[in-house]
């Protein structure tokens, strides 16, 4: 009796132990490779494993050649949105537990590879700065050192604020790859942050709004839902765009103006 | 080569508002980092930024506080300096869009905060830290200032007694590259990648004050190591110190509000500062009144979902995504991590090191306005006046005969470096790299025992000699991260080294550092700071006097 | 500062980007709307084409044998079936549309997916009901 229970209790951490999983992850060396191919891995997992633990787990046990962007591990810096089992999402945030295996990593499509799951961010970063992404008020402060802001309109951008140039929404985004001259969702997110921003002033929010309505700017917006349905931070850039697009054609429509 | 007046290294809060200061100071900036400005882990600061705005506060009052924080070892003219600017550098953030949360009147919202006798601690919802880069590259980006991103600076130049600039590797390609520059800003951040316990990023590893180590700069102050007393246990995720400032709780297994109930702050609570808090719960846990894990428990469910949705937002998805927990309905579990180094490179209040050139600012610098505890609030306050300051400096000051050889000498030997790097040798960096992590996390923790300080430094002597033989398996020259690790191992090794001899020879309790042996502060004896010198034989050690002047020492309390 | 490649990459493309899409349940429900808005506008547009076609034939050919050819038409199972299939279509396009000018005027927008099923919903029930009309 008391062997079997032994033989038992030895038995049941074992079992749990031995649970694995599988990921399959788009390998690109270019110094040693023509094309992309995928490569499979196989890891013990451990409770509340990210995919990201999973990627590093591998790089440092078993191939130290798997290269991932990756900082902060808290969803905060936006280094590592990857393409999961057929979404966009940050790795640091995404549980292995809750994902179908095996797991389908690869870098962000559309984006072009550097290497492994690194791409080229240049062109997003050029997409973010050409909307002017900066503070422009009209006017000086009211109170002769700060600029008043209502609580609910501070309230109104508090979603938007928080991106993190993570990308995946650009990367979901078929108008932005289709067209390199629209700024693309997590852009004009971020123009909507200052358009909404009462301290700018309606001289700033006017210029702006006539800065991005054009086929390449709002217009451009399909309302595919895409950019909202992959945002970490549950921003809805569709939203954002879809907001400004109504108030530039109100504006419009008041032509006698 | 490239060539520019003044070379920012690291692209964080300091280094991004020193770039703008020596930009509108008329220098040619430009800055180098290795990761994304947007990346940098400024944006994980959460609970907010110290500063005396209201009429009925004084910056005095602010001062006296920082100065009490710091145990007294901090440097009062700096800390009077800081303070002072604090409430224009927070406007200026205001007047250059950083959407700071509101009062009903429009004006800016101030909460309450560890340490603080006045809430001044000026935030924007619990993500602070994360508009404060955002609003800060805007900037970068408005005045067209070069970023070089992606680019892993290794060493700072040295001839003559003076900087010249600096050499780093291009990440994407894997090319060496110099970077001549009349003034050099090291603005890399902290090294919180020392511990395995920490919540720092993995970019956290303390490149700036080793580079400035070696090249001759002293490090000041390194035992001081703050732990935060609210992270998340399996990961080391920071929980704001906003939660307690709103009135979160802190409790023991056996439901009581420890903080109170053993005497451990009668006053102040769960609004100690850091030090005192986390000794608290560490001590808890050792009695047998911890929650599994070491942990205890943080509990905000009396706030109601709509608070916290409002003031905590980040908190929740932390705690829900990383914890499995939900604030709303249950306690979250918490243990003390390491947070923030309050020592760093040697500098004076402009930022500038015994180096010609060279400037420290930021989490990497030691001016010292932290002492031996900072409070929280205020290392972004550090970021953005002691940022200003240097890069004025540094604009007006910065060298005008730099010798672009001295640059190309140390691009070749930097160059051989890492080419006899890559050429192979026994052991995987993160092998070393873990064994230094570990060790750190158990012997040089919130309470240091002498036997345990010198094991940790017979590890780290070893893992010295280790990385003479490391060995880099990676050989791709595009975007190695294999060899990038290789060489920040050196600066973790480096960090490890001085915080644990400073730890050892400091024999009493002060601030954020604690040891067994001695557990009183010894204001006879230690009212110093410890200075590190690299040597060719290991590091040599000196103390200076702190200079004492409007506030006498006295016992500590909160 | 606006940014430059600094190494050379590899460009995924567009056939990769098809590849992709192959895979059905990559796509999310405001996708899945926005592919049958479209495909549901091509079939009307490509019908549009067709109805005028068969009306010109009352213009070039005569009144009588524009009769003979509807009545033809008609009295094919096959084509009563598409109308069916047109009448979806109408359906379909004209809800969603609905849906998009709702957007528009940024109603709905967080309920979007409920919104595009409850288009499908009324769609089909629309259909069924007219199903009668066209095969009697």
């Amino acid at each position: 009796m008391a062997t079997t229970q032994e033989t038992q209790k030895t038995e049941t951490p074992a079992a749990a132990e031995a649970e694995t999983a599988t990921l399959d992850v788009f390998r690109y060396i270019p110094e040693e490779d023509d094309k992309p191919h995928t490569e499979t891995y196989e890891i013990e997992t451990f409770e509340g494993m990210t995919v990201l633990d999973a990627l590093i787990k591998i790089r440092d046990e078993q191939d130290p050649s798997l290269t991932v962007r990756h900082s902060c591990r808290m969803a905060r810096c936006g280094s590592d949105a990857l393409y999961i089992n057929g979404t966009q999402r940050l790795a640091c945030n995404t549980q292995v537990s809750e994902l179908k295996q095996p797991i389908d990593v690869e870098p962000l499509p559309r984006f072009d590879v550097i290497r492994d799951l690194v791409v080229e961010m240049s062109e997003f970063y050029n997409r973010m700065e050409s909307v002017e992404p900066w503070f422009q008020p009209d006017h000086e402060p009211e109170t002769g050192d700060e600029y008043l802001q209502s609580p609910e309109n501070r309230k109104n951008i508090d979603t938007v604020l928080d991106c993190i140039w993570c990308a995946a929404c650009t990367s979901s985004c078929s108008p932005a790859a289709s067209d390199s001259d629209f700024p693309g969702p997590a852009a004009l997110a971020k123009a909507y942050r200052f358009y909404k921003d009462e301290r700018e002033g309606e001289e700033t929010r006017r210029r702006r709004l006539e800065m991005l309505e054009n086929s390449h700017g709002i217009y451009r917006c399909h309302t595919q839902f895409n950019c909202t349905e992959v945002c970490p931070k549950n921003i809805s850039p569709t939203e954002a765009i879809m907001e400004m697009s109504r108030d530039a054609i109100k504006e419009k429509l008041r032509f006698w103006r | 080569m490239k060539k520019h007046d003044v070379l920012i290294i690291g692209a964080g809060g300091a280094g991004l508002r020193a770039a703008v200061a020596a930009h509108e100071a008329g220098a040619d900036v430009a800055m180098v980092t290795k990761l994304h400005p947007v990346r940098s882990h400024t944006g994980a600061a959460e609970g907010g930024i110290n500063a005396a705005l209201k009429d009925e506060d004084d910056w005095k009052d602010h001062a006296y506080d920082t100065v009490k924080g710091s145990d007294y070892i901090g440097d009062q003219d700096a800390i009077e300096t800081m303070t002072e600017e604090a409430p224009n550098e927070v406007i200026r953030l205001e007047n250059m869009g950083m959407a700071f949360s509101r009062t009903e009147n429009g004006r800016m919202a101030q909460r309450a905060f560890g340490g603080l006798s006045f809430p001044r601690t000026t935030y924007a919802s619990d993500k602070t830290g994360h508009m404060l880069l955002h609003t800060m590259y805007e900037q970068v980006m408005k005045r067209g200032i070069t970023v070089y991103d992606e680019y892993f600076v290794t060493n700072v130049v040295r001839e003559n007694g003076k900087c010249h600039g600096a050499v780093a590797v291009d990440i994407q390609t894997g090319e060496v590259e110099g970077f001549a520059g009349g003034a050099t800003v090291l603005a890399t951040g902290g090294s919180g990648q020392v511990f395995e316990h920490t919540t720092n990023a993995v970019a956290c590893t303390g490149d700036g004050t080793s580079m400035a180590y070696r090249a001759g700069v002293p490090m000041e102050d390194m035992e001081f190591v703050q732990f935060h007393p609210t992270t998340l246990p399996s990961t080391g995720i920071l929980i704001t110190e906003g939660c307690r400032g709103e009135g979160g709780e802190l409790y023991n297994n056996k439901g009581e509000r420890f903080m109170y109930e053993y005497g451990y702050a009668a006053n102040d609570g769960e609004l100690a500062s850091r030090d005192v808090v986390s000794r608290a719960e560490l001590t808890e846990v050792q009695e047998g009144r911890g929650f599994e894990d070491g942990c205890v428990h943080l509990d905000l469910t009396h706030f109601g979902e709509e608070k916290i949705e409002e003031r905590l937002s980040q908190i929740l998805e932390l705690a829900r995504d990383f914890e499995d927990v939900d604030p709303v309905t249950e306690p979250i579990p918490v243990k003390p991590g390491q947070h923030y180094m309050m020592g760093g490179v040697a500098c004076d209040a402009n930022g500038a090191t015994e180096l010609d050139g060279l400037y420290a600012v930021g989490e990497t610098a030691c001016v010292s306005v932290h002492g031996a505890n900072r409070l929280g609030g205020n290392a972004l306050l550090e970021l953005v006046v002691m940022g200003k300051l240097a890069g004025q400096h540094s604009a007006n000051n910065h060298l005008t005969n730099v010798s672009t050889s001295a640059v190309e000498q140390a691009v070749d030997d930097e160059r051989a470096r890492i080419d006899e790097l890559m050429s192979g040798g026994k052991e995987h960096q993160s092998v070393i790299r873990q064994d230094v992590q570990n060790v750190m996390t158990e012997k040089v923790n919130v309470f240091r025992a002498e036997e345990g300080l010198e094991e940790a430094l017979e590890v780290i002597d070893e893992a010295k000699e280790r990385y003479e033989d490391v060995n880099v398996k990676d050989s791709s020259k595009t975007f190695n991260t294999d060899l990038i690790q290789a060489l920040e191992l050196r600066s973790i090794i480096d960090c490890a080294e001085t915080i644990t001899i400073g730890a050892l020879k400091r024999t009493e309790s002060r601030g954020a550092h604690w040891r067994y042996e001695h557990q009183d502060r010894d204001d006879e004896n230690w009212l110093k700071h410890t200075y590190v010198y690299h040597t060719e034989d290991g590091p040599e050690v000196k103390y200076e006097d702190v200079e004492i002047k409007d506030y006498k020492p006295k016992a500590r309390s909160y | 500062m606006s940014k430059e490649r600094r190494v050379e990459s590899y460009d995924r493309g567009r056939i990769e980007d098809l590849g992709r899409a192959k895979d059905w349940a990559i796509h999310k429900p405001g996708m899945w709307a926005f592919y049958l808005h479209r495909f549901t506008g091509l079939v009307l547009s490509f019908y549009l084409v067709m109805h005028l076609g068969v009306l010109g034939t009352g213009f070039w050919l005569g009144h009588e044998e524009y009769t003979v050819i509807l009545q033809g038409l008609e009295s094919l199972y096959i084509v009563r079936v598409l109308e069916i299939g047109l009448f979806a279509a109408f359906v379909f396009h004209a809800l969603n549309g609905i849906r998009i000018v709702m957007f528009d005027m940024t109603v709905g927008l967080d309920i979007q997916e409920q919104l595009f099923y409850l288009s499908i919903a009324l769609s089909f029930a629309i259909v069924l009901a007219g199903v009668p009309f066209f095969l009697l």
